[in-house]
């Protein structure tokens, strides 16, 4: 159960960080997320969405559409205060997490 | 290059999402899914190559779009999807009702609106809430008298003999049995005599006054109706007074346990235990409000007096039988059975439904028209009120018009309008005709209450909602019309001009005035004339004190010998005397303020031509002791006079004046005129004492003659108890004096004389106070309507009136200027209004006591009070207008 939470918050918690500095399409944030992390992780655009949903429905991110000169439009999100707080909050609790791993699994490799 | 979007919207369900998001969603995966193509292609790879690692990214259609779908943002509202869904059910199913959605979406826009204009609202809602509850409440009271048929099978087959008066003098009892006429009558079925009174049933170790009836054998076979339970008597159980019953169903039910086990159980009315052998159905309760029936000897029903024989009887006529037939068959019967005795009976037949309601007919009809009058006044007031809000409205209307709705397309959202004020009122008004009747029930005379109770709800509610439905067409319908067909262009014109409404709204409006004037004002003259009837007969000298005396009915059985009922009277005299508490004693056949019966003619036996119908009381020497009737000249009665063997009496004042006028009565004879100068029966006048009114409503002081009881005849008497102490607390211990005489007599009717006094005049007080509230109701409703009317004129003319003033005109010219605009309706309708108050005058002159119907008092008072009332109604508003300011009345608009 913790696990999936984690799973979960973490998914979300990376589309966020993707957002922090500048607003993104959809298609973006997934590129970029595999860029970042050197293909070890790829989202889907089957997966990524979802979750970008979810996000705008809880008010994390707000969607809008922006039309360029000669291309399709695109919907970019930015983060909103609400997404703001939250992403902070959610690195309290990656790092919470991480301190927790490196002290339990350490001693095994020290 | 593949069509994404139409790739994606194969593939992904988004059913129950907004469409517009929808779209959204769509565009947005598609334009996902081609960039990806875009750049794989890019990288070389074929198209087929690329289409086919785009279309990987998403592996899982359905669980991305129920990802999708759970959004709450993204949904349609709940309400919205349903009344969506019902629509497109409905389109599916009847494929029209576009109208329906449409009349659904006007009643909605008409509920905003009210809401918005909650002022307006609660005044419409409460006039014809007022109006339409007091029809409800009439036409509860008057459903059954008036318009229901009676409850029983071929109720047109039921007759009645009315008047039935026979001579007596030598028949057997057998033959003044009535019922056993109808054997020699073809066309009558059956008949039966019948004689209710107040008994107290005690049953399961609780007593209760119910209403108690004797009747003959065939009472229930001439009703039809059959008990529910068990049986009806017998004839040979009727003929010997078995000691049986047949009970209603509320006595069944409320004081017998409700089971079939109370069959066979035993109950006892007045003392007297009898086993219950039926139960009737519920909602039988004839007469009116019966309870108990007992079986009885149909020639002993009736009440006898020297020369006559009173029976109710009620018969059931053939399938083919009519009135006529049935007059001239049982006069044949008559005189078949009756002869050789010369004496003609005198009787009439007419049809049940009469019988039981025809006297209450006219009055209640005059309740009705009332009703329906005040009803109208609030039809009218509201009427004024749309016609200003739709004239207010002209410009919404105009730019409806505009956008392609056509006059009737407009005149539906009006009337929807009217119709959501109309339930509401329709609404409210059910709960305020049950209030109101809960309220009124306790003094509504017994005769119109106990047909109340026997109407049923689901007739009224019926009711209601076609007086609601009539009211929409009456003040919304018209109005409506008025405003959707007048030439749109014209009031394109008008509108953008000024707020001035057209000439004829304000003429419309005058009529209405006027006509909630003349309605009012036939309504106050209607009342005005029944309570100064009222009045006079409630302040009709009584010649008697009714306070302070205990009344109570004792009927003896009839197979008791005169000499035995004399000896049961004077023994319970002389108890009741001994009680403590009573000053006086004393009993008599008839009471002053109720009725009489047996009017037979005397004559003075110094002038035999003269014939004065008087009514014969049998009483006690204390009688007038009791009742305090004054003695004017003469003497009362002493226990001499009963054994002297003279025929001594006492006369009333209204007796000896007509008897001898302008004469001294004491000691003179009179007597029955028998022809060839001779007469019958003499009697000397030992005194005359004064007259007391006789029965409720007719002539108040009717000749009398009273006698000392036991005078060859013992008909059945009142005993009568003048207390010292509040009478009522003495009721039981008079049941006990006289059960201390004879334990099987029923002792009925305990009540004070001031109460039997009440009664016997509650039907005009009941009268005359109702039909006051309506023409008070109907005078409010007017005043408010007048009111509304001047106030919106001097709204409507705020910049008129601005401009009057500013050139100097002066408030008082301004205020009478609006008063008689205000007031020509008024005027107008006060005219017709007493017209119309002529001709309900006259109709209703029966029901008037000792007065003309075209009373110049009432007339000129009703006339007064509504001109007054209207000209304050107008004042109030008109003297607003020298308020304006004519500055900011120039800013207007």
């Amino acid at each position: 159960m913790l696990r999936r939470h984690l799973q979960k918050g973490s998914a979300e918690l990376l589309v966020l960080a993707m957002l922090e500095d500048r607003p993104r399409h959809g298609y973006e944030i997934g590129k970029q997320i595999e860029r970042r992390s050197e293909g070890q992780i790829a989202f889907r655009i089957g997966s990524l969405y979802p979750i970008l949903f979810r996000l705008e429905d809880r008010g994390m991110i707000r969607g809008r559409w922006v039309e360029k000169a000669g291309e399709r439009r695109r919907r970019y999100y930015a983060l909103t205060p609400a997404g703001r707080e939250f992403l902070a909050a959610q690195w309290n609790t990656w790092e919470e997490f991480v301190r927790a791993v490196n002290q339990i699994a350490r001693p095994r490799h020290a | 290059m593949r069509d994404w979007a139409a790739y994606v919207r194969e593939r992904l369900r988004l059913e129950g999402l907004k469409p517009e998001r929808a779209a959204e969603i769509v565009e947005e995966i598609a334009g996902q899914l081609e960039q990806a193509y875009r750049e794989v292609l890019a990288n070389g790879l074929d198209e087929a190559e690329a289409e086919a690692e785009a279309a990987s990214h998403v592996a899982d259609w359905e669980a991305l779009g129920a990802a999708v779908r759970e959004s709450p943002t993204a949904r349609i509202p709940a309400l919205d999807r349903l009344a969506e869904r019902a629509a497109e059910r409905q389109r599916r199913r009847h494929g029209l009702p576009a109208s329906l959605a449409g009349f659904w979406s006007d009643f909605l826009y008409a509920l905003r609106l009210l809401r918005r204009d909650r002022g307006f609202a609660a005044i419409a809602i409460a006039t014809l809430a007022l109006g339409i509850g007091a029809n409800t409440a009439v036409f509860r009271v008057t459903d059954a008298a008036l318009f229901r048929p009676l409850p029983f099978p071929h109720p047109d087959k039921l007759v009645e003999l009315e008047n039935l008066e026979i001579d007596t003098a030598g028949l057997s009892d057998a033959k003044i049995d009535p019922t056993h006429w109808w054997s020699a009558a073809p066309s009558i079925d059956a008949m039966a005599a019948y004689s209710s009174d107040d008994a107290d049933l005690q049953a399961a170790g609780a007593a209760e006054q119910v209403s108690a009836t004797l009747t003959s054998a065939e009472f229930f076979r001439v009703l039809g109706i059959s008990p529910m339970l068990g049986r009806a008597y017998t004839a040979e159980e009727a003929d010997s007074h078995a000691a049986v019953a047949v009970v209603g169903f509320d006595v069944w039910r409320e004081r017998l346990g409700g089971a079939p086990s109370a069959l066979g159980k035993t109950v006892e009315l007045n003392g007297h235990p009898l086993e219950v052998i039926g139960v009737m159905p519920p909602g039988f309760s004839f007469p009116q409000g019966a309870q108990v029936w007992v079986p009885y000897p149909a020639n002993a029903l009736g009440f006898f007096s020297s020369t006559a024989f009173f029976c109710e009887t009620v018969a059931r006529l053939r399938s083919w039988g009519s009135l006529a037939r049935a007059r001239s068959d049982l006069d044949l019967a008559y005189q078949r059975i009756l002869a050789p005795h010369p004496a003609t009976p005198t009787f009439t037949v007419i049809p049940l439904h009469q019988a039981l309601y025809g006297s209450s007919r006219l009055p209640l009809l005059l309740l009705l028209l009332s009703a329906g009058m005040v009803w109208l006044v609030a039809c009218a007031n509201l009427a004024g009120l749309m016609l200003a809000r739709t004239t207010a409205r002209q410009q919404e209307l105009v730019i409806r018009a505009a956008l392609g709705a056509s006059p009737w397309r407009l005149m539906r959202l009006l009337w929807i309008e009217t119709l959501a004020l109309a339930g509401a009122a329709g609404v409210i008004s059910v709960a305020l005709a049950w209030g109101t009747l809960r309220a009124l029930m306790p003094w509504v005379p017994t005769s119109v209450s106990t047909a109340a109770a026997a109407g049923d709800w689901p007739r009224v509610i019926a009711f209601v909602f076609g007086l609601t439905f009539l009211s929409t067409l009456l003040f919304g319908l018209v109005p409506a019309a008025a405003a959707a067909w007048p030439s749109l262009r014209a009031l394109i014109e008008k509108t953008q001009g000024s707020r001035t409404a057209t000439p004829g709204g304000q003429r419309a409006r005058q009529v209405l005035l006027g006509a909630e004037t003349a309605l009012t004002l036939a309504l106050l003259v209607a009342a005005g004339l029944l309570i100064k009837s009222f009045w006079k007969l409630s302040s009709q000298p009584e010649g008697f004190d009714p306070g302070h005396v205990l009344m109570a009915s004792a009927p003896l059985p009839s197979a008791w010998s005169n000499q035995k009922k004399e000896l049961f009277y004077s023994a319970a005299i002389e108890r009741i005397g001994a009680l403590p508490g009573v000053e006086t004693a004393a009993a008599g056949s008839c009471l002053p303020g109720m009725g009489a019966f047996g009017i037979i003619d005397f004559s003075p036996a110094d002038e035999l031509s003269t014939r004065v119908g008087m009514v014969r009381c049998e009483v006690s020497t204390k009688y007038f002791q009791a009742l305090s009737i004054p003695l004017l000249t003469g003497r009362a009665f002493t226990p001499a006079d009963d054994q002297s063997g003279r025929n001594t009496t006492i006369l009333n004042g209204a007796a000896a004046e007509q008897l001898w006028p302008g004469k001294a009565p004491v000691g003179r004879i009179f007597g029955f005129a028998a022809g060839k100068g001779k007469l019958l029966y003499p009697q000397e006048v030992v005194g005359v004492a004064a007259s007391t009114r006789s029965w409720g409503f007719a002539d108040p002081a009717f000749p009398s003659l009273y006698v000392p009881y036991g005078r060859g005849t013992m008909g059945r008497l009142f005993l009568l108890a003048r207390t010292s102490v509040p009478p009522e607390a003495l009721a039981s211990a008079l049941r006990g004096a006289v059960w201390s005489v004879d334990k099987s007599v029923p002792v009925t009717g305990i009540e004070t004389l001031d109460q039997a006094m009440a009664k016997s005049i509650s039907a005009e007080h009941f009268r005359a106070w109702l039909s006051g509230a309506f023409a008070a109701l109907a005078l409010a409703l007017a005043c408010v309507g007048i009111f509304g009317v001047v106030s919106y004129d001097v709204s409507r003319r705020t910049r008129e009136i601005g401009i009057r003033m500013a050139l100097g005109a002066r408030g008082r010219q301004v205020t009478g200027m609006m008063l008689r605009r205000g007031m020509l309706g008024v005027w107008i309708g006060a005219a017709v209004g007493l017209g119309g108050a002529f001709a309900l005058a006259r109709w209703l002159a029966s029901l008037l006591f000792q007065m003309q119907p075209l009373d110049p008092e009432v007339f000129a008072g009703a006339a007064l009070l509504v001109l007054l009332a209207g000209g304050t109604a107008a004042w109030l508003p008109a003297r607003r207008a020298t308020k304006i300011d004519p500055s900011s009345a120039l800013r207007y608009e």
